[in-house]
This record gives C-alpha cells, structure tokens and sequence, in this order.
C-alpha cells in the first residue's frame, strides 16, 4: 500500500520506482531481464515458474507482471486467470514474455488477460519503455480509483444530510389535512428534493387551502425554501389570515432568503365549500384544470376550465412590486379541480417525447367515471414513460367540492383543551378598537382580533366559531356597511365575482366611514361570557325582516346569519342596524 | 598477414556471426557489465543442461519433454544472439509438435554439434 | 450549446446570443457574456433565434442578467422566440419583466 500512496502523490511524468514480478523458467533469460529491469531503476521479485510468480504476486503486491508463456508446474496463461483474480479490481499490467512470433500465438497472449507482449530477443530500450508506459498507466488507474472512492464518500454524505433535512421537514411541515377524503395528492418519495411541495389546512372558518409549489433547481437547495414557505402557510392560516396576505407573506420571505434567479412557481386556491367558490392565486405554473364533470349539461371538452398563472413565480419580485391578484371560479359540488407541476408535462419516454397537455387533455376527453380520473392520469403517465412508479418525479393534487358538513365531519373541533378555575386566564376586560378608510384598506384586524381572544383559555377550544363570528360581522361591516356594497348579489355563485370585483374597486377609492370593534368579557359561575359589538358608519338595513330572509336562503349567501344565531346566545341589531351584539359562552370542562 | 586469418572468406565470417553474433555479444557485455560473466556462465550451464536433456528425452521419443526444452532453449539462444542454435531449437520445437521423429533424431544430433560451436565461440569472445 | 456576445456600438447594447439548449451547463458562459463585457451598456437583447429549449434554471439566468441590469430599472429584450420558447416565457409571466418579441 505505501508504494501504492506513494505512486500516485507524484507527478504524473516524474520517474518512479515500479515493483516487478519476472516469471521465466529459462535462468539466463531471467537473469538478463532482472539485470534490465534493475538496470531501469525498479525493484524486481524474480521466479522460475507460474505457481511461484502467482504466490509472488500475493506475497508483494507488484505493479507489473512479466509472465513466460511456457513455464513448467504452471504456464503463463494459467497464472495470469489466478494474478488477475487475485489482482480484483486493480489493473495490474501482464506482460507475456514470449518467442513466438506468429500473430495468432500473440493475439492469444492478449487474449488470456494479458496487457501486452514482449518478444524475444529482448530489447531494453524496448522493455524499459514499456514499463514506464504502463507505470504511467498504473498511476492513472489508481488516480482513478480515489476519486471514484472520494466521490462516493461524499455522495454518502450528501444523501445522510437529506435524509437528516427530510425528517426535519417533515416535523414542520406537517400534513395538514392533505389526507382529507376530499383530496387526493401524488407526490414522489423524494418531493421535497425535487423542489415540489403540496400543502393543504383547514381554515378557522370552515374552508380549506391547498398550496402546491415547485422550485427550482434539485436536492438540498430546493428543499429549503419550502420549510419558511409551509411554516407560514400553516401558522398563518391557523391565525385566520386571507389568501393575499398569505401568499404575500411568503413572498416576501422567499424573496428574502432566496438568491436571485431562484424561485417556486406556486397555486394556493382558497376553497369556500359553502359558497361554491373557489379563489386561486397562480404564478408560473402552466394550466390547471378545473373539471366540471359533474356537470352532465356540459361536453366533455367544455367541462374542462384551464386555469393559467397570471402572476410571476414567488421570489421573484419584491413586497412593494408583488401583486396578490386572485381569480374566482364557481365549484359545485362534485367539480373537482386539478393541480400539478410541470414535473408531468415534462415526463419523457425513452425517445425524448414529454407527456405534454395534448397527452393530459386526452385522458379527461377518453374518462368516463370521474372517480377514478387521478388514477387514469397517473396510469397515462407511467404507461407513456414506461418508468416504474418509484422513479417519478410528479406532483398531482385532486380537490373536489363538497359540501362543508362533509367536510367538518371528517375533521370535527379539534381536541379540547381542559379549562379549570385555576387556569382562567384574564377573565375581565374590554377592547375597544376603531378602523378608519386608511387602516380599512390595507389592514385586515382578524387574525389581531382572534389572537386576542385566544388569550383567554376558555375560548381557545371555540376559535373557529368565533373567527367566524368575527369575520362575518366584519365583513356585514366593512362591505355592506362602509363601502354600500349591495349584498344580495353574494346570493350566487356567479355575482360573487362580481361582488368581489365591486369590493376590490369600492376598497381602492376614496371613501370615508369606520368599523369599531368592542370585546368585553366577563366570568360566570361555571365559565364566561365574551360580547362582540361591531358598529359600523353606513346606513343599516331592515333587520326586522331579518327572520322571512333567511328562511328565503337556499345556502349561497353562506353560512352567514342563521349560523351566527345558532353559535350565540344572543344575537341583536341596534339603532338602523348598524350596530350588532353577538354574545357567546363557554364553560369549564 | 596470415593468408589462413587475412583470407578469412565473408562466408566463414558470416557463418560465425550465425553461430554467435557479436554484435549482440557486445551490447549484453555492455548492458549486464559485472553481470556478464555470471550471465555467460549460466547461460553455458543452461545450455548444456537442456541439450542433455533433450538428448534423453529423445531416445525415450518423450516429445513433450523435448518441444518443452527446445522452446526454452530457442528463447534464451535468441537472446544471446545464437542464430544458428535458434533456429535448430526452432525445428526441434515444430518437430516435436508435429511427432516427426525422424526430424527430431536429425535436429537432435545437429543440436549436439551446434553446442559445441556455440560453446567455442564464446570462449573466443567472452 | 454556445453563447455568442456582440456589443453593436449604435445603439450601446449587449446582445447576447444563445444557440441550442439554454438550460444549467450555460451557467457560467451566459454570466461572462455581461459580466465581462467592456463599457456598461444602455440595454440588453437576449436573441433567442438559436435557442432550441429553456428551461427553469434559464429562467433563474435571465433573472440573474436583469439584476445585474439594475432590476426593475433594467431594460431588457429578448427576441426572436420560437413558439416552445415564448410559451415558457408566457407561464412564468415573463413578460412582465422583460420585453418579449
């Protein structure tokens, strides 16, 4: 081994002192050759026959091998079969030593394993040049072999850092609720080094987001930005916040810590099940499909909606230029909405081909059961790359529209904390807290406003109704209240575009009013009591007739009022009705 | 000048060279320098062993024996430069291969006398 | 792949020229065309009329040249696009950063 390191730290054109084995049964022949040998400034283990020189050869370990053809006990060609298995996976050189002169005999020495043959007589300018030739040859295997060693080294290591990286991903970015019975997800083994994440949470009101993303690039780098981007995904939904400022948020943090020219293309759709509206923000990422099969009204061709990115990918621009935009579609129950990455388009067969959307078009054209739709899109693709599942490299989401009963049944509250009289938390207190056009227009209070209240342990087991309490009394407010949005038109699918095209405008101009929001809370014997007032600038509306509207509502106008009254204890309008109370307990466990 | 030396005819000089080439000689004087005398010497000693053993192996007709030897021979002869014997151990070689052994009995013989001339060569030269 | 640089003197801009695959073995060729490039130049053109494939790491490439550009002060034209390409450039919304022809 010495000799061996020794060998390669020299330069390649630097001399060196080989070890040679001589095999000759003739002793004048092996004496002159050792003499040259010598002569030529190696070391030399001289032997008369093929089982001396294979002994020799495990014994020393030599970096070439002269081998007589014809040798007794043993002949050459014989010991050369044993040096070379000996030998493994190094090349050591054989050189077969050899009178014969016709060019079948020599093609058989090459043959037999060796390197290369020397005839008799023998030259030494000859034999000292090709041993040089062949040390220099022995250098550049062993060169070789090290950095291969060397390389998989390293690449052990880099493969135990990703699956130290993987658990740690996978202890932050928790599944969420991407195993729903509404969703189906498709995710190699390996996603998250392949730069693509699929994110989905319950919101506090009752809907669901589902974000899927692909960044760019492979392995380790790709895999970081995902864990800022679902540590907010999932703290801010948690809190109550809106899609805009979500995904506005991991904007910014991805253009924070992302180097330029890296970047995700990203969807994150925000699923109303009780309104039958779904709201997407999509950057980079190439069409989705809105599948409205259900729909036997509609062709098989017009049943497909393509949703295109209208934004840049995340990353990219920076929070003052970035644009939250979202486009909103109807989604009846049964619609369901495909996403992916373009790890499905590009899937190739072995010609070069990529799947394609012509391909992925064909199999909502040829489907005739849409349960199985996820299934047959995974088919096409494998059938197509010929590859085996575990090799892919695709992200597919299914969502389907159900209706928000279904939903909470799969999910129910979540566990309840114990609440005792020891642990109350602040019990007496009030907040007052007034918005004007300026703070109306860029800043939503819900997530402040619940965090507040999860201040009080008692309320915490109860933050998804009251998020909801909150959010529909401000939205009453805001919209309806402030800016004089008529809200009738939330009672279809199809004028809550619209309604949400008027509310952006509405937001955006000059408008003057204010939302004030009072909490009070106070204990009781077995618990407390919180009071939520809402009082808004605008003119009111009839709410003496509140009870014939409502019973009118066949659901669009969303959970909205009855649902409020059946979460409270005491629900009231004052003045001209805008001004509201809603009074909501809780008690010890 | 002696008539017998002076008149030394190209024939008999090229028929030295064949039995021993000096040319090479020289070059293995020069290359084995302190070695050459142990060289010679085992090359003498080789010689003489592997002649008698192809003598035995003859009249035995142990022909493996015989092609083994002749082909040893053949190589160290070559690279003394003893053309002569070279090429008598070559014809032993195909010889015995072939299992004419009426050529093996002729070459045999001619081996005998090849030794002795390569034997007085040297010693004029060595 | 090859990566060709021209700096026209009219108009002061860098045109930059890719031919064949535009993906991650052009890293540091494309970044030499404009980093190594004389005088700072008024603009930037980026032909594409050799350019057989884009992928996202030639994304991530044009963002890097339009930072090096001056990022939103930068101008920016890449030409010539076939059809594959300028559909690329389409998804990822590409045109509101760059002019694309």
């Amino acid at each position: 081994m010495e000799a061996q390191k020794n060998l390669i730290d020299l330069d390649p054109d630097a001399e060196v002192a080989l070890k040679v084995l001589i095999a000759d049964d003739n002793d004048s022949d092996r004496l002159l050759l050792t003499t040259i040998v010598q002569n030529a400034g190696h070391q030399v283990f001289a032997v008369a026959n093929g089982q001396d020189a294979v002994n020799a050869f495990n014994d020393n370990r030599p970096d070439i091998v002269l081998l007589d053809a014809m040798m007794p006990i043993m002949d050459g060609f014989q010991a050369a079969e044993h040096i070379t298995d000996l030998a493994g996976e190094e090349a050591i050189p054989i050189v077969f030593l050899t009178s014969l002169k016709d060019a079948a005999s020599l093609a058989k020495c090459l043959d037999a394993g060796g390197t290369d043959f020397l005839s008799k007589p023998y030259n030494r300018l000859i034999l000292a040049a090709k041993i040089r030739a062949l040390g220099r040859l022995r250098k550049l295997q062993l060169l070789v072999r090290m950095q291969r060693d060397r390389l998989a080294i390293h690449h052990d290591h880099l493969i135990r850092e990703q699956e130290v990286a993987k658990r740690v991903f996978d202890n932050i970015a928790h599944p969420g609720c991407v195993n729903s019975p509404n969703m189906k997800a498709h995710l190699s083994p390996m996603a998250v080094f392949n730069g693509d994440m699929v994110l989905a949470a319950r919101k506090p009101d009752g809907g669901m987001f589902v974000l899927i993303g692909d960044f760019t690039g492979h392995g380790l780098p790709a895999a970081i930005g995902a864990m800022p981007a679902s540590e907010i995904f999932y703290g801010m939904t948690n809190k109550g916040f809106s899609l805009q400022e979500i995904i506005s948020e991991i904007n910014k943090k991805l253009s924070n810590i992302l180097p330029v020219g890296v970047f995700c293309c990203c969807a994150l759709v925000d699923f109303s099940f009780d309104r039958n509206i779904i709201q997407i923000w999509a950057g980079g990422l190439p069409e989705l499909f809105l599948y409205r099969g259900a729909d036997k009204s509609l062709s098989k061709a017009d049943a497909i909606e393509a949703v295109g990115s209208k934004h840049l990918p995340l990353g990219v621009l920076s929070p003052q230029r970035f644009n939250s935009d979202v486009q909103v579609f109807e989604m009846r129950q049964g619609d369901r909405l495909y996403l992916w990455t373009d790890g499905i388009l590009e899937a190739g067969d072995d010609k070069g081909d990529m799947f394609g959307e012509d391909r992925l078009k064909t199999v909502f054209l040829k489907n005739t059961t849409i349960d199985v739709m996820f299934d047959e899109i995974l088919g096409a693709v494998d059938q197509f790359t010929g590859r085996q599942e575990q090799d892919d490299d695709h992200t597919l989401v299914e969502v389907k529209m159900v209706t928000q009963t279904e939903f909470d049944t799969y999910f129910g509250e979540k566990k309840q904390e114990k609440v005792s009289a020891e642990s109350v938390g602040p019990m007496a207190w009030e907040f007052k807290y007034t918005l004007r056009p300026q703070s109306l227009k860029v800043f939503n209070p819900l997530p402040l406003l619940t965090h507040m209240l999860m201040e009080v342990p008692g309320l915490r087991n109860h933050s998804s109704k009251l998020y909801t309490i909150l959010a529909e009394l401000y939205s009453n407010a805001l919209e309806h209240g402030v800016l004089g949005i008529n809200s009738s038109l939330k009672s279809s699918s199809q004028g809550f575009a619209e309604y949400y095209r008027q509310r952006e405008q509405a937001l955006n101009s000059d408008f003057k009013g204010f939302v004030t929001f009072t909490l009070t809370h106070r204990a009781e014997p077995d618990g407390g009591a919180l009071v939520i007032r809402v009082e808004d600038s605008g003119l009111g509306f009839d709410y003496a007739n509140i009870e014939q509207n409502l019973s009118g509502n066949d659901g669009y106008c969303g959970r909205g009022i009855p649902l409020l009254l059946s979460m409270c204890r005491r629900f009231e309008y004052f003045d001209s009705g805008n001004k509201v109370e809603a009074e909501f307990e809780w008690r010890f466990a | 000048m002696n008539s017998k030396t002076g008149g030394q005819n190209r024939q008999s000089i090229a028929v030295d060279e064949q039995i021993l080439d000096q040319t090479v000689l020289e070059d293995l004087r020069k290359l084995l320098d302190d070695d050459f005398q142990l060289f010679i010497k085992t090359f003498l000693h080789d010689m003489d062993h592997r002649c008698q053993v192809i003598v035995n192996a003859t009249a035995i007709q142990d022909l493996d024996v015989v092609r083994h030897a002749a082909h040893s021979l053949k190589g160290s002869a070559c690279n003394l430069g003893a053309h002569l014997l070279t090429n008598i151990c070559a014809l032993l070689e195909t010889a015995a291969r072939d299992g004419d052994v009426e050529q093996i009995k002729t070459s045999t013989q001619d081996l005998e006398q090849q030794r002795h001339q390569v034997r007085n060569r040297i010693s004029q030269l060595a | 792949m090859a990566i060709w640089a021209n700096e026209s003197g009219a108009d002061k801009k860098l045109t930059i020229k890719i031919q064949g695959r535009f993906d991650f073995s052009a890293h540091q060729e494309f970044r030499d065309a404009y980093e190594k490039a004389n005088a700072k130049p008024d603009g930037y053109v980026v032909d594409m009329s050799e350019t057989t494939y884009l992928d996202s790491s030639a994304l991530g490439m044009l963002l890097l040249l339009r930072d090096h550009a001056g990022g939103d002060t930068s101008h920016i034209e890449i030409v010539n696009c076939n059809n594959d390409v300028k559909k690329i450039l389409t998804i990822s919304n590409f045109e509101q950063l760059f002019t694309i022809k």
